[in-house]
């Protein structure tokens, strides 16, 4: 009873109770998904994301990349093993969840914009629903983020009336007006025409140069060498390799990691 | 082979309206035959006052009007509650909740099961008096009730058919279940649906004409009334019939208004 009414105390008045000081943003243990019933999505992973670090995550599809970064921030709740951001542990409570949620970001393969609302209304939402900011506020914010990502002249803009790459632009912005501690970005590029990755890339890299810790899903590789400070290699739903991203692109330490560059580049 | 084209065009198209006006001439005459076979004698004549007529000088409502602006109130009151309970019952059967689950299909299925009239009846002599309602919020609830079950199947499957990437926006911004639904899902369900809604309050109006049988006086019960006072069968049952037509196609416009404004403001 006495150890209840404690836990009860600390959930609602110090929620740093169940939280503890941790060097890794993302911490990893031994992390296990499941899908329908015998497919390891996940088959123990474990890592950790340093603050200002970049991660890129890569591997063939099917690898357990995007569930991954699922894991990280409740879209998925691991069944085995220990997620725990900003030394806060994931658990399946809702409290947890929406804990851990608000200091994480993230981007998207499909965009996933309201296409109900405009530009700005889309970054503004959840700083007044979630942050409860003023309209003032989160409109003054919105508009200085859609500035970041070159998007304030379209912040009127329906979603339909945007290219692809604008788009996702804006989703990079609604992700960032939250001030998240990570980013996690879903490769986010794979939906865009060619000609317009360039110009989401360059949105990331601005990010990362002023310091952002994130975890990248990609398949370019020559971004993932210019961006990210350290590689991990996934096959089969467990981590293979991981190394720092030049060691990584110049001597992959193991076979599997060779073949896949040797496929890829 | 571009010059051919809009005289082909033009053809095909005066084919077909000759064929539509042949029908509809040889439909008529049936329906005139039919007519000349009745033994019946027509007094149209004697319809209008029961529209409206002027005592000294001011407008007066006829019965039927006065009948037709219970019918809408009526309408109007049930659809606005039906749309509570169709979205509450969609949200519960999505909830993901077995009790929840269990409770929206029970209410879905024994109402889309049975008829309206033993719904109307059962609700006026069997709860009413439990609660002391009055035979309008009596009528109200049944209709609301009924058509509330019909537009919860409908209302489920336009938040179904909202790609599951809007749900992962919202949870991965932090957005609650109940913000993710009024903000972003249900608005865009609601432009899915909207057609199909549509439809199921035309019907709730027309089904509104059961509510005369707990002698509420709406548009079918003043049509009763007269008929019994002046025998004119045929044209008051006419009159009130093309008075649900207005009140529906009126309906119809006005959704499809609404729609086409929603498609120029933003497509997906």
């Amino acid at each position: 009873m006495r150890r209840g009414a404690e836990t009860k105390e600390q959930m609602n008045f110090a929620p740093e109770g169940l939280c503890v000081e941790e060097p890794c943003v993302i911490r990893l243990e031994n992390v296990v998904k499941i899908f329908s019933g015998n497919l390891r999505a996940l088959d123990g992973v474990s890592l950790c994301v340093r603050p200002g670090e970049v991660l890129g995550v890569v591997g063939p599809s099917g690898s357990g990349k995007s569930t991954l970064l699922r894991c990280i921030n409740g879209l998925e709740i691991p069944d085995g093993g220990k997620v725990t951001v900003n030394g806060c542990e994931l658990l399946p409570g809702r409290k947890s969840i929406n804990r851990v949620r608000r200091q994480v970001g993230m981007v998207f393969q499909s965009f996933n914009l309201f296409p109900h609302m405009t530009a700005e209304q889309n970054v503004s939402l959840a700083q007044r629903m979630v942050q409860k900011k003023t309209a003032a506020e989160a409109d003054r914010v919105s508009r200085e983020v859609l500035r970041s990502v070159g998007m304030e002249e379209k912040a009127g803009s329906y979603p339909h009336e945007l290219s692809g790459g604008q788009q996702q632009r804006v989703a990079i912005a609604r992700a960032l007006a939250l001030e998240p501690r990570v980013m996690l970005l879903d490769e986010i590029t794979s939906a865009l025409d060619p000609e317009m990755i360039g110009e989401v890339l360059d949105v990331v890299k601005g990010i990362a140069r002023k310091g952002a810790t994130m975890v990248v899903v990609t398949h370019e590789m020559g971004f993932a060498r210019e961006v990210c400070r350290n590689v991990v290699f996934m096959e089969n739903g467990r981590v293979v390799e991981e190394s720092p991203a030049q060691r990584f692109f110049s001597a992959p330490a193991t076979e599997r990691a060779r073949d896949f560059l040797a496929k890829v580049l | 082979m571009q010059a051919f084209l809009p005289h082909r065009r033009f053809s095909r198209v005066a084919w077909d309206a000759a064929k539509f006006m042949a029908l509809s001439a040889f439909l008529l005459y049936l329906l005139y035959r039919g007519g000349r076979a009745l033994p019946y004698h027509f007094q149209w004549y004697r319809v209008p006052r029961y529209f409206f007529s002027f005592q000294d000088g001011a407008l007066v409502w006829g019965p039927l009007m006065r009948g037709l602006g219970m019918t809408l109130a009526i309408s109007a009151a049930s659809f606005v509650l039906a749309l509570v309970f169709g979205v509450s019952s969609a949200m519960l059967r999505l909830s993901g909740s077995a009790a929840g689950g269990a409770l929206s299909r029970l209410y879905v299925e024994s109402i889309r099961n049975t008829p309206l009239l033993t719904q109307i009846l059962f609700l006026y002599f069997v709860i009413g008096p439990l609660f002391a309602l009055s035979r309008y919020v009596c009528a109200i609830l049944a209709l609301a009730l009924f058509e509330g079950a019909y537009a919860s199947e409908i209302i489920r499957a336009g938040v179904l058919s909202v790609d599951p990437g809007q749900w992962e926006a919202c949870h991965s911004l932090g957005l609650s279940r109940w913000q993710a639904y009024t903000r972003v899902v249900l608005p865009q369900a609601f432009r899915k649906v909207l057609p199909p809604l549509t439809g199921q309050t035309v019907s709730l109006v027309k089904d509104s004409a059961l509510v005369s049988v707990i002698a509420v006086y709406d548009l079918a019960m003043a049509a009763q009334d007269l008929v019994a006072d002046t025998f004119l069968a045929f044209e008051i049952w006419f009159a009130a019939a093309g008075l649900y037509l207005a009140l529906t196609l009126s309906l119809s416009a006005l959704s499809g208004a609404v729609e086409r404004r929603m498609a120029n403001r933003y497509s997906f």
